[in-house]
């Protein structure tokens, strides 16, 4: 399992997130009806779990850390993980144009050769061969997966 | 109906062919599950919910529970021979069983491992066909201020049965039941925080969401630290090595017994089931042994009591969706969505309603761990070997497992932003110290949370005094509030109990 790495900055930047987003919550919560505890309306719940949510939050901001033995050291930075972020999106929002087939072969060349660090040609061969793979296999269970540029029509 | 007539009734539809298969393809599955160190129950519970449309919800419901008990099976062989937990309920064996291991009786525990889950086991499941029924009878009477009492002490335990600080649970369960909101409001059909999208409006898909909450953040976590490579394999002799000898049976017979009851009763509760039940039950034995200085060091009670405790609690984790319709952890509250997504709300009707599929699951159980026994064992060498994958190939096999599945599930790349997003957020989430648990069970709870609320309200003329008047509610709101304040009080008092909940290896 993934082992949380603490640093008592990233949990209070966390808990600020949240206490944000409770705040957003209780902001957009309170243009909705309240009703009155009588006939509550729709805004009623969200006002009382977003009020909840700022307060537990806050809480967290000053609650000390926990502490844990050292993890593995990262072997990466985040500019790592956010490049595949980013691959993924690209990939979200490619998919209905270009289809499944190059999508996820290009998705998957990324991440066995920039993340893995295969060699060039079996990231390749694997990357084509497992999309095609999946392809056949998934539209075979029924899932419409896009079929993109590789349509010809 | 007696309760024999029912297991025959489950039975015979249990055991007719196409179940079967279900039934093995969903251990084998889980096996293989919790044998990968990178892929969790729910995340192939979650992937798997779009490809049961096309089957009947029976067949489905015995495919996704064969993943669950069927992960607990295979994590304990990866933790016995690699020290590598396949799921977080193995963890405790990996001490022990690693130790034995390392001592040439690496057969004797993978046996023992696997004669513990069989036993609890079935233990479990006899506790779940005795309890379920009267249970269920009993809750048909419940209105929505027991509900509502009900959903709001489970939250309330779930966050105080997590690892980390409680402030973080509950405000993470709070996320939970806000993000069960978007969409359109259960009582009055008004949106709420859609933002204009067209999406949103029937609200946020479970799938998408436990995929990136489980899946896509595990992928970043392996992006960031790969797995440790597992240390070597320990040698291992052939079948008869598997037996656990005399002397050792003796040993792990009472924990056997005494991680079922563990197991079971920690099951019941919500939360995290399983892996807590690991704790309670190692830590236990260690307490009540005359010779607690064996335990890191190859006892193989520390091998017997954890596996029974997790395969009991998985019976018994049934219990409360079965009975209540509620969910006990995150991967019940996956069942939920796969009952849902066939038109079926389970809860102290379905045992009246639809007894065929109700006791048809519960046999599918037994007959399942009867498969895990045999399957496993000449099968661990397989296992090992997998589990030894290289983290470079795990990647893309979960990154591209999770983009299927989500686009699957409304053959929509918007569901594909929807569980990146909640990738991100997980994966930072987990970083600092938030878990998940709690916010996936609040959002599936968060419904019927509100409606039984407002419901309340609108019965009683705006008086809280409702849910404190109502026997049920009350007892239930109490218990919920001695739970609560036991380890303030505790505390207050000096007495710095362990708390089992303390990640011993982290």
């Amino acid at each position: 399992m993934a082992q949380p790495l603490l640093s008592a900055s990233g949990e209070r930047a966390a808990a600020a997130v949240l206490a944000a987003f409770g705040v957003t919550a209780l902001y957009k919560a309170s243009t909705l009806p309240f009703g009155s505890v009588r006939e509550p309306g729709s805004g009623f719940f969200p006002i009382l779990i977003g009020a909840a949510l700022v307060l537990f939050a806050v809480v967290s901001f000053f609650a000390p850390s926990r502490k844990l033995p050292e993890g593995e050291a990262a072997a990466h930075g985040d500019w790592l993980v956010w490049s595949v972020v980013i691959a993924l999106v690209a990939y979200a929002l490619a998919l209905p144009r270009v289809g499944f087939v190059p999508c996820t072969a290009a998705i998957v060349l990324i991440l066995l050769r920039g993340v893995g660090a295969l060699p060039w040609r079996s990231s390749l061969a694997i990357a084509v061969i497992a999309a095609v793979a999946c392809y056949a296999f998934f539209t075979r269970l029924g899932v419409p997966l896009p079929p993109g540029i590789l349509a010809f029509r | 109906m007696s309760i024999v007539d029912s297991l025959l009734l489950g039975f015979s539809v249990s055991l007719q062919p196409v179940n079967l298969m279900y039934c093995f393809i969903g251990v084998f599955l889980g096996t293989l599950v919790g044998v990968l160190p990178g892929l969790g129950s729910a995340a192939t519970i979650a992937l798997l919910l779009p490809v049961t449309y096309g089957i009947s919800p029976t067949a489905a419901i015995i495919m996704l529970a064969g993943i669950w008990y069927g992960s607990m099976y295979g994590g304990s062989t990866t933790s016995i021979l690699l020290r590598v937990p396949g799921e977080s309920a193995s963890v405790m064996t990996c001490i022990d069983g690693f130790e034995m291991a390392r001592r040439g009786r690496a057969g004797a525990a993978l046996g023992m491992a696997a004669f513990a889950s069989f036993i609890a086991g079935i233990v479990g499941l006899v506790g779940l066909v005795l309890l379920a029924p009267p249970l269920a009878d009993f809750a048909l009477d419940f209105g929505p201020p027991e509900y509502f009492a009900l959903t709001l002490v489970g939250l309330t335990l779930v966050s105080h049965l997590d690892s980390g600080p409680v402030s973080k649970a509950l405000a993470m369960a709070a996320v939970g039941l806000l993000l069960g909101t978007v969409g359109l409001d259960p009582v009055r059909s008004q949106e709420r925080f859609t933002f204009g999208i067209l999406s949103l409006q029937s609200g946020i898909d479970l799938v998408p969401m436990v995929m990136g909450l489980f899946g896509v953040s595990q992928v970043l976590h392996l992006v960031r630290n790969r797995l440790a490579t597992p240390e070597s394999t320990a040698p291992l002799g052939g079948f008869l090595s598997l037996l656990p000898s005399r002397g050792e049976w003796r040993d792990a017979s009472g924990a056997i017994g005494r991680g079922t009851l563990v197991g079971f009763l920690v099951g019941l509760l919500p939360g995290a089931g399983g892996t807590i039940s690991t704790y309670v039950a190692y830590a236990l034995e260690k307490r009540r042994s005359p010779h607690p200085e064996r335990f890191g060091k190859g006892a193989i009670e520390g091998v017997a009591a954890p596996e029974a405790a997790n395969n009991a609690a998985t019976g018994s984790g049934f219990i409360p969706l079965l009975t209540l319709g509620l969910p006990a952890n995150v991967v019940m509250a996956l069942m939920l969505g796969a009952f849902m997504l066939h038109g079926i709300t389970p809860g102290p009707t379905l045992l009246v309603q639809k007894p065929d599929m109700f006791w048809g699951v519960i046999t599918s159980m037994f007959i399942g761990n009867a498969m895990l026994l045999v399957l496993n064992l000449p099968l661990i060498g397989v296992f090992v070997r997998l589990a030894r994958m290289r983290t470079a190939y795990l990647i893309p096999v979960i990154t591209v497992a999770c983009l299927v599945g989500a686009f699957a599930v409304n053959n929509n790349p918007f569901d594909i932003l929807v569980m990146l997003a909640f990738g991100v957020f997980g994966y930072y989430a987990e970083r600092f110290g938030f878990s998940l648990a709690p916010l996936v069970l609040a959002f599936v709870l968060g419904p019927l949370m509100e409606t039984s609320l407002r419901q309340s309200l609108i019965l009683s003329g705006g008086n809280f005094a409702i849910f404190a008047t109502r026997p049920i509610s009350a007892v239930l709101l109490g218990l919920g509030l001695v739970m609560v304040l036991l380890p303030l009080v505790r505390r207050l008092a000096g007495q710095r109990a362990a708390r089992p909940t303390d990640r011993p290896l982290a």
